[in-house]
């Protein structure tokens, strides 16, 4: 498993398959080839494998654990032989000969040394500003990896009191990256998507997102839901009052051509299970969710949305025109209201705004050059190819890896031994 | 021999915990080293050195705990030392951090500790090997879930048989013509889809399956002709059915209302110059959720809505000086091609209107339909459209045959009678043993999901043949299977009723017995087996935690 | 179905409205009458003009604050659409200047002038026969 934070040339197989991007999607390919024979390098840029379920608590429309099958997945891709995991690892650049395609991966090592932190705490207590800490602030700790100490960067002055405390010395606040050149054969991008960070989109600042505490994001609000776990009731991120009425609001940012034309195809129904928790946690919340077009399309996912209907979470098709802070009165937002015909304002205590997940780039693709069977080709799954859920992301993972092995062992037959 | 070895995590512990002490406190049957880490391959290794391990001998790491880096000190000693008989004592977080005791009590509790991981040794039972199928995939139905599961499977070199009841390959590849959403034609995807190598069935059926040793066991039916086929894994890929409208919105009443499906094979004609083009409508309108929705069919089929933006294209791409006008609860589009596909009909002149309520529309029309008067809304007047043709768009229901065999495997379904995978990690598998499911059997699936899917259950079907595994049973802790202790067995038969597997079986001598390659270790044998007979190694049994706790508490306490 | 103003609609995207609702949460003119949504909204004005009504009563009360066409996520210029209708509409009813086309009097008014000055009125026009556009001196004349 440790080997997973160092990578050279000659841990890897020339005939293997990149996958950039360890998420669900990812890892399913890779484990769907290493199944079929073929080796895989496994390039992550996170301190985990896992993407972003590994930030969720639940997922829809089961409500089961998130990031437990994650986890499974996760340790099936670090056992197996076939799969090389690398973390910290980025894509930096890609080029081809015709025959073989050459990986440039950029490794941005942490300042404290996965492979040799003892986890025992020591740097911990030395440091004067409470910067180191036994997990990532978000729960993103790989359960399949130990554990480490980490650096939380924001905080850390580098006096370097923790790498003098280090009993083994695993603290180099001066670390540089370093970049390795691997041959592969063919690459699988998986990069998944990246959710706007408050403040984004800037072309649509008319939901507020950033601008208020209690307006948030979806992972902002899994988040706060999750830690708030042992509390009786809910109260707000600003200033501890109770929350009374909850807005998810869809399509902020999403299909809309300032900023993402298209649609993100998992908002609604996240949207959805997180106001069904929040109604079963404490049902006399009162929570409504604007939408456009609420988009159920996948299995037992309608009945999911008409159950929390049932539970009594309004829906009103409306896109809020505003959502903004209105100092006591909490969150304002105002939305067509199909009733009246007109403009109606509301207030909530927390406004949970759903803006658009921009698919992540595929670094250093280029369309393939050569023609010739065994040249490399790049294919694409889950999130960063077309928008889909978990189920979607295994899918296609494993249809990807499928189509991959099938033109590695035609390639093959066609020209020799590769 | 028992061996013990204490790791001082590179000396942070040594003066809470001194060697010599708890040397003295574990006594002389117990040979102890102190090391430096365990925890890295290398350093263990080097702890390692000149230490040879036998098959009597035992090993307790007192180390830190499993969570923290204990696991990976397990798995340091175990590639160190393959086979070596191995178990970890939390000496670090459960007795010298907690530090509320003197260094002796620290001394004599680590001994505790190391001798409890001594016991759950000694008490559990040895291992077994578990053995991998054989046989081939029998992929049932050859729509384009089924074809590309074929493909694949041919492709990567696994044996496959495809059976399909019709006599020609496609199933819905041969009755649309364009698909979306890159408006492709079906005879493309369909020529996409080799089956070289593949064992193609046509005019056979798909009747009983049923479990045997080793797989499954298929009955083929071809005519009046029946024979059995033994296979390691199957892929169910029946599809599904489209719901009719059944007299909604005067279907059936009036001429000109029409089902999707039927418009699309009017639009494929008239693309492929076998009919005229005057047959199209000067006036269209297409009215979404039909029949769907609604009390009966409550669920979203999520592909009405495409084949309908489709459709509307086609049309206007044949007629500009056509209207269409697609009456909508919501638009359901998702993802970028299909929003892109949405903004170019919208960008073509198709006009999306928002409707409540179909109930509330009122077709017009004597002989042949004529308008649709829809009601005022919020952002609407009253309006009425002229309609030479009106399309009604209706949901995809599971095909009878699906049910049929869901039935007789005893796979859960849903209210609707689609068969469940394990959503969401595991969509594709169903709840028995090597058998996956793709494409609409499972919920209407367009062709472009329809061909991810089936790919994707060739793999975990070929992953199957060789794992004997399905992909969501990969547990943290490989493991033996359980076994039942024959002289115990008293024939109650509680561990047959309690295997969710049907992995227990009474035999002919009245005793119970597993077969391995059918036991998930989830242990509900052994936690309902009165008499003790079954066991799970691996997951420590009430034996190994009642001899582990009989070290440091005497006094045994029966357990119900 | 006729559509008089199909190409003010192309050119404005106006087939592009899913009708989501900012335009009339942020229209300043929400409060002002009874089912506004459907009667005088931007959103009710397309959806009123893609119908090919004629009878547009939010093109006459919109303040091209441009509030909903900075809004629209499917791209729809909102005010941009009510200002070409507007011109449009009121072309049909205002008298245009002989030089230039450009409007200049109410129909009726301009008819009123031309009727004085062909029966010989010589009072002071100075304020009705200077066109806007053009700055010339100008006769009204009748939009045909």
């Amino acid at each position: 498993m440790l080997s997973a934070l160092n990578l050279s040339a000659s841990q890897v197989d020339p005939r293997s398959v990149l996958i950039v991007g360890g998420g669900v999607s990812g890892m399913q390919a890779a484990l769907s080839l290493a199944a079929l024979g073929v080796p895989v390098l496994l390039v992550e840029k996170n301190a985990h494998l896992g993407g972003q379920v590994m930030r969720l608590d639940k997922v829809y429309p089961t409500d089961h654990c998130a990031f437990c099958p994650a986890w499974s997945t996760a340790k099936a891709c670090y056992e197996s032989p076939l799969i090389k995991v690398v973390l910290h690892a980025e894509l930096t650049g890609l080029s081809t000969d015709g025959e073989q395609a050459l990986a440039e991966v950029t490794l941005r090592r942490p300042a404290i040394d996965p492979a040799s932190c003892l986890f025992c705490g020591s740097c911990a207590e030395a440091c004067p500003r409470k910067a180191v800490l036994r997990r990532d602030p978000i729960m993103t700790w790989d359960p399949a990896l130990p554990p480490a100490m980490r650096i939380d960067e924001a905080l850390c002055d580098k006096c370097g009191a923790c790498a003098k405390a280090c009993p083994v010395q695993a603290i180099d606040l001066g670390v540089k990256p370093v970049t390795v050149s691997v041959p592969v054969a063919d690459v699988i991008y998986a990069t998944g998507f990246a959710e706007p960070r408050p403040g984004e989109p800037e072309h649509a600042p008319e939901f507020g997102s950033g601008s208020h505490p209690d307006i948030c994001t979806a992972m902002e609000f899994e988040a706060w839901h999750g830690e708030s776990r042992g509390q009786d009731r809910l109260t707000t991120r600003s200033d501890g009052r109770p929350v009374r009425r909850v807005a998810f609001v869809q399509c902020a940012g999403a299909r809309d051509v300032r900023h993402l034309p298209y649609c993100a195809a998992v908002c609604c129904m996240h949207a959805m299970k997180q106001a069904r928790w929040l109604k079963r946690r404490q049902p006399d919340l009162d929570i409504t969710l604007f939408y456009n077009d609420l988009r159920a399309p996948g299995a037992g996912q309608e009945a999911y949305v008409r159950a929390g209907e049932v539970e009594g979470i309004r829906l009103v098709r409306s896109r809020p025109g505003l959502v903004k802070e209105a100092g006591k009165l909490g969150i304002g937002l105002r939305y067509e209201d199909a009733a009246t015909g007109s403009a109606l304002g509301e207030h909530f205590d927390m406004v949970v705004v759903n803006g658009g997940l921009a698919q992540c780039p595929l670094p250093g693709h280029t369309p393939a050059a050569s023609a010739g069977p065994l040249a490399p080709v790049t294919l694409a799954c889950g999130f960063c190819a077309e928008p889909v859920d978990v189920a979607g992301a295994v899918i296609q993972g494993v249809a990807t890896a499928a189509a991959a092995a099938m033109r590695r062992r035609s390639a093959e037959s066609v020209g020799g031994d590769a | 021999m028992k061996y013990c070895l204490y790791c001082t995590c590179m000396g942070t512990l040594a003066s809470s915990l001194k060697e010599e002490a708890l040397r003295s406190a574990l006594g002389p049957a117990v040979a102890l080293k102190a090391v430096d880490r365990l925890c890295d391959n290398a350093a263990c290794r080097k702890a390692l050195e000149g230490m040879a391990f036998g098959p009597a001998d035992t090993v307790v790491a007192a180390a830190c705990s499993k969570g923290s880096r204990g696991a990976q000190a397990l798995a340091c000693l175990r590639s160190a030392a393959p086979g070596v008989r191995a178990e970890l004592a939390d000496i670090r977080e459960a007795c010298v951090w907690p530090g509320s005791k003197d260094s002796a009590g620290v001394a004599a509790q680590a001994a505790d500790l190391v001798r409890m991981g001594f016991a759950r040794l000694e008490s559990a039972a040895p291992a077994e090997a578990c053995p991998a199928s054989g046989k081939g995939v029998l992929v049932a139905g050859a729509g384009p879930a089924g074809m590309a599961a074929a493909s694949a499977l041919a492709a990567l070199g696994v044996p496959v048989t495809l059976a399909e009841r019709r006599t020609s390959l496609g199933g819905m590849l041969n009755q649309l013509g364009t698909l979306f959403p890159r408006m492709e034609s079906a005879s493309s995807v369909k020529a996409a889809l080799p089956l070289d190598g593949a064992d193609v069935l046509l005019g056979t059926e798909v009747r009983g399956i049923v479990r045997e040793k080793g797989g499954w066991s298929v009955e083929l039916r071809s005519g009046a002709e029946s024979k059995r086929a033994s296979f390691g894994a199957v892929i169910l890929a029946l599809g599904g059915r489209p719901v009719l409208p059944g007299g909604k919105m005067r279907s059936g009443e009036l001429k000109g209302v029409v089902s999707q499906m039927e418009l699309d094979a009017l639009l494929t004609a008239v693309e492929q110059g076998r009919k005229s083009a005057d047959l199209l409508p000067a006036d269209a309108v297409f009215v979404q959720c039909v029949n769907a929705r609604d009390e009966e069919h409550n669920y979203c089929s999520a592909l009405c809505c495409p084949t309908a933006v489709k459709n509307a294209l086609r049309l206007v791409a044949l007629k500009p000086e056509a209207t269409v006008t697609v009456l909508n609860r919501q638009m359901v589009m998702p993802g970028v091609a299909l929003e892109a596909l949405y903004r170019k009909a919208m960008q073509s002149g198709v006009r999306f209107l928002h409707v409540d309520d179909m109930n509330a529309l009122a077709v017009e029309g004597e002989g042949n339909v004529r308008a649709v008067r829809l009601p005022a809304s919020a952002g609407a007047p009253e309006e009425v459209l002229k309609a030479d043709m009106l399309v009604c768009s209706t949901p995809v229901a599971p095909a009878p045959a699906s049910v049929e065999l869901a039935e007789g495997l005893g796979l859960r379904m849903d209210a609707m009678r689609f068969i469940r995978g394990h959503e969401p990690a595991h969509p594709l598998e169903s709840d028995a043993e090597g058998v996956f499911l793709c494409g609409s059997v499972r919920w209407p699936a367009f062709v472009d999901q329809a061909v991810e899917q089936g790919r994707a259950a060739a793999v975990m079907a070929a992953r199957f043949l060789r794992e004997n595994r399905m992909p969501m049973d990969e547990m943290p802790e490989e493991g033996p299977a359980a076994s039942i202790r024959t002289a115990l067995c008293s024939g109650c038969g509680r561990c047959v009723q309690a295997c969710p597997h049907g992995a227990c079986r009474l035999g002919e001598d009245g005793k119970s017995a597993v077969e391995a390659e059918l036991c998930r270790r989830c242990g509900a044998c052994a936690a309902v087996c009165p008499c003790k007979a079954a066991v799970l190694p691996g997951v420590p049994s009430t034996r190994e935690i009642l001899a582990a706790l009989g070290v440091v508490a005497p006094t045994k306490r029966r357990l119900s | 179905m006729s559509r008089p103003y199909l190409d003010i609609l192309k050119a404005h995207n106006a087939f592009q409205c899913v009708e989501c609702g900012k335009c009339v949460a942020l229209c300043p003119m929400a409060e002002t009458s009874p089912g506004f949504s459907r009667v005088k909204s931007p959103r009710g004005v397309v959806q009123q003009a893609l119908r090919g009504m004629e009878d547009m009563p939010g093109v006459a009360s919109c303040l091209q604050c441009r509030s909903c066409s900075q809004t629209c996520p499917a791209g729809v210029d909102v005010a941009g659409l009510i200002a070409d209708l507007r011109r449009v509409q009121a072309r049909s009813q205002l008298s245009v200047c002989s030089c230039c086309g450009a409007p200049m009097l109410p129909a009726d008014a301009g008819r009123y002038l031309e009727g004085a000055v062909n029966a010989g009125f010589e009072g002071d026009l100075s304020y009705a026969s200077l066109c806007p556009a053009c700055r010339r001196r100008a006769y009204v004349r009748n939009n045909s």
